[in-house]
């Protein structure tokens, strides 16, 4: 029996499963930044596809995330969920909300919801400021707190909730090492307790020994505050751990999106299928390297992308209709959402993936991230 | 008028500061003002350059005092009993330490009260230049597209002019009456501070600009308007307060400047107005009879020379204490 065969279990729409609207749907959003030319008339010459047409919804309380190589748009989806970029068009509706049409007024309050934690640990915290001060910034904007006294207990709850030592208010970021810096962030991001939290990379930057402590952190956040959570990450093992259900970018397109076990376990697009092979996997029994299915050649600019499936010139299943006709992102099988003519079979997962088809290997090997870049680009200098 | 300081980089400020020392497991760090000071104190010069400027800016504050404590008979008294019986200046003296000038007057009190004129012009216009310069370079850095576009065709409008005319036809039409510009810029003291704040707040405009064009990228930028906070709170609240650095450097470079630029146009007869006395005034006046009377301009001229060789000393070591990379040999 072929996967394609089997029976599909829920509709594209697996979002309504528990009954209540998601938090967040995205609707055809699409985000190109203007590329000009000339310096008092200026004239648009094309434009970077940063993101181009992208729907998917995030349920209350779920951790979405959004996997793909660097450049591929994450970060400017990120900042269009938090209104920190305007859409090219396409819809964002929060709670019920449609951001694109929320007056002044109504994006400050939109912005008390949402929060973001940043990338850079180093860049994201303002060096001249104390650590009390930015993490009471969230209050100082809204007018919350006012007495100073108040305020300062609730940043220094705050710290304490994070890990960091609330005695250290009146330090300044330099005096912290990178991994307490992303608490500070993650301390300012849940000051205002918003129903949305973006992570965008928050452990990418930091060493791989306290990676892990950063992503618990954020983990036990998110069940004690019952956040929403969306995790970024350039590759998917750090996700797994994470995860409720993942999409994974490519180009400024969303070319899968599936529950965690099911991306993992049998990923159905080939771009997909690759990102894994590259997941390092512990392997006690020194089993032999499998053939794995590296990514070859460089991701094309998305000022200038390839027709139809943007993932054809680098796709070992390419056929002539890839490059013709775009395919759409369907139902595959179980609840795995996939945009491909093509899609991966067990038997190709199987022979390809240290982790296809494999339960077990479901909780193996969470923070690689170190190896992963090593790999990627040995193979691609072959 | 150069300010040559517009390759200055925040982050090697900041990656110098940011040294951080770790003390068994417990982070020790010093703050950037003690980093700061501790590299400022290594500077002989500066530090004599400092003593200077502190005795310089007391004489002007207490220059009635001084002038007393001297027995120098204030900046205004013309005593014809002081000239020769030719009727010339006479020198150093006792009753005169710096001699007097053609019609009598004491130059010891004329330069000790000029000081208060190069250091009020300087101090005056070092603010609003900064001021006016800092803010177009923050709008201009922070808004960008058109804002940018008028900012900075403007200040390319004013480097294009040549501002040493452009300050004496501007000195030379509000020196005389009730001013210009309906009687704001009235002639003296204001004049000068008009004409050298005019010509000179694109500057700091342009270095500004530059630092916020870079600075405006950093995610603390992000993070503070995802939060919700306005452009104004960025602005002046998230931005400003990164750009210090930059802001010290130009002002310490730009005080001694100042300074020459008030002596010149008073020296030319469009700046500080007679009786009033200015170190570049007094130059000038002397000027007509240097061969006999080096006293009239020696004594101004060391005041200027070693007053603006101070602030270099300072500023110099200012901007070399905030900006490490930039040693000089
Ligand atoms: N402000 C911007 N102006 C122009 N291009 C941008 C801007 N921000 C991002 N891009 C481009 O959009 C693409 C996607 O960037 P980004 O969303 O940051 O990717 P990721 O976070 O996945 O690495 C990249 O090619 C990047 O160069
Ligand atoms: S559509 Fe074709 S090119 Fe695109 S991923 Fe599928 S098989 Fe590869
Ligand atoms: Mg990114």
């Amino acid at each position: 029996m072929s996967i394609e065969e089997r029976p599909a279990g829920a509709g594209p729409s697996g979002a309504s499963a528990n009954g209540a609207p998601p938090l967040i749907e995205v609707r055809n959003l699409v985000k190109h930044f203007p590329i000009t030319r000339g310096i008092v008339f200026q004239k648009q010459i094309g434009a970077v596809k940063a993101v181009d047409d992208i729907s998917f919804e995030v349920r209350r309380g779920e951790t979405l995330g959004i996997v793909g190589e660097t450049g591929c748009g994450k970060s400017t989806t990120a900042k269009l969920l938090v209104r920190l970029l305007d859409p090219t068009s396409g819809q964002i509706v929060f709670d019920g909300q449609d951001v694109g049409a929320a007056n002044k007024d109504e994006l400050k309050a939109l912005h008390r919801e949402m929060q973001m934690v940043f990338q850079d640990p180093y860049s994201s915290l303002n060096p001249r400021k104390t650590v009390g001060s930015i993490i009471s910034e969230p209050f100082a904007i809204h007018g919350l707190l006012k007495e100073s006294g108040e305020r300062r207990k609730r940043v220094q709850e705050l710290m304490d909730r994070v890990g960091l030592n609330p005695e250290h208010f009146n330090r300044y970021p330099h005096e912290f090492s990178g991994g307490q810096r992303q608490r500070i962030g993650v301390a300012r991001a849940i000051a205002l307790e918003p129903k949305l939290l973006v992570a965008d990379e928050p452990v990418s930057a930091l060493d791989v020994s306290i990676q892990a402590q950063v992503l618990n952190l954020l983990r036990g956040l998110q069940r004690e505050m019952g956040l929403t959570l969306i995790f970024i990450a350039h590759d998917l093992s750090v996700v797994r751990h994470m995860c409720d259900r993942v999409a994974v970018m490519y180009l400024g397109k969303v070319v899968e999106v599936a529950p965690s076990d099911e991306l993992y376990s049998f990923p159905r697009h080939p771009y997909t299928g690759a990102l894994l092979s590259a997941v390092p996997v512990a392997r006690p029994h020194g089993g032999r390297r499998r053939d794995r299915q590296l990514l070859t050649g460089d991701v094309p600019s998305p000022a200038n992308p390839p027709r139809a499936c943007r993932f054809h010139t680098r796709c070992p299943k390419a056929q002539e209709v890839c490059s013709q006709e775009e395919p759409l992102l369907e139902l595959k099988s179980g609840h795995d959402l996939a945009a491909c003519h093509f899609p991966l079979t067990e038997a190709e997962v199987r022979l390809r993936l240290p982790t296809g088809l494999s339960g077990t290997a479901a909780s193996t090997n969470a923070h690689g991230t170190g190896q992963i870049a090593d790999q990627s680009s040995s193979s691609s200098s072959t | 008028m150069s300010v040559g300081i517009s390759d200055f980089s925040l982050e090697e400020a900041e990656a110098e500061t940011g040294a951080v020392e770790l003390v068994s497991g417990e982070i020790a760090a010093r703050s950037p003002w003690e980093l700061f000071l501790r590299r400022f104190r290594e500077d002989k010069f500066a530090i004599a350059g400092l003593a200077f400027l502190l005795v310089v800016i007391l004489a002007a504050i207490f220059a009635p005092l001084v002038c007393s404590l001297v027995g120098a008979p204030g900046p205004y008294r013309a005593d014809q009993n002081a000239l020769d019986i030719f009727g010339q200046p006479t020198g150093p003296s006792s009753a005169h330490l710096f001699g007097v000038d053609q019609i009598g007057r004491d130059v010891f009190s004329r330069v000790i009260y000029g000081a208060r004129v190069s250091l009020i012009v300087a101090l005056v216009s070092c603010v609003l230049t900064s001021a006016i310069g800092v803010v177009c370079g923050l709008l201009a850095g922070y808004y960008r597209g058109w804002v940018d576009t008028v900012i900075s065709r403007t200040v390319d409008a004013f480097l294009a002019i040549p501002y040493l005319l452009l300050a004496i036809g501007l000195a030379s039409a509000c020196s005389f009456g009730n001013g210009c510009v309906g009687g704001l810029i009235k002639p003296g003291i204001p004049v000068v501070v008009a004409v050298i704040t005019f010509t000179s707040w694109t500057y700091p405009a342009r270095i500004i600009r530059g630092q916020v064009l870079s600075l405006r990228e950093k995610e603390f930028v992000d993070a503070s308007r995802s939060l919700g906070a306005s452009d104004f709170r960025i602005v002046f609240k998230e931005l400003l307060p990164n750009l210090t650095a930059p802001i010290v450097v130009f002002a310490t470079t730009f005080l001694p400047q100042a300074i020459l630029y008030e002596s010149a146009l008073s020296f030319l007869g469009v700046g500080v107005q007679p009786p009033t006395a200015s170190w570049g005034q007094m130059i000038a006046d002397a000027s007509n009879n240097i061969n006999t009377q080096w006293w009239y301009m020696l004594f101004p001229g060391l005041a200027l020379l070693f007053t603006v060789l101070a602030f270099n000393f300072v500023g110099d070591a200012m901007t070399d204490a905030l900006n490490p990379r930039s040693k000089r040999a």
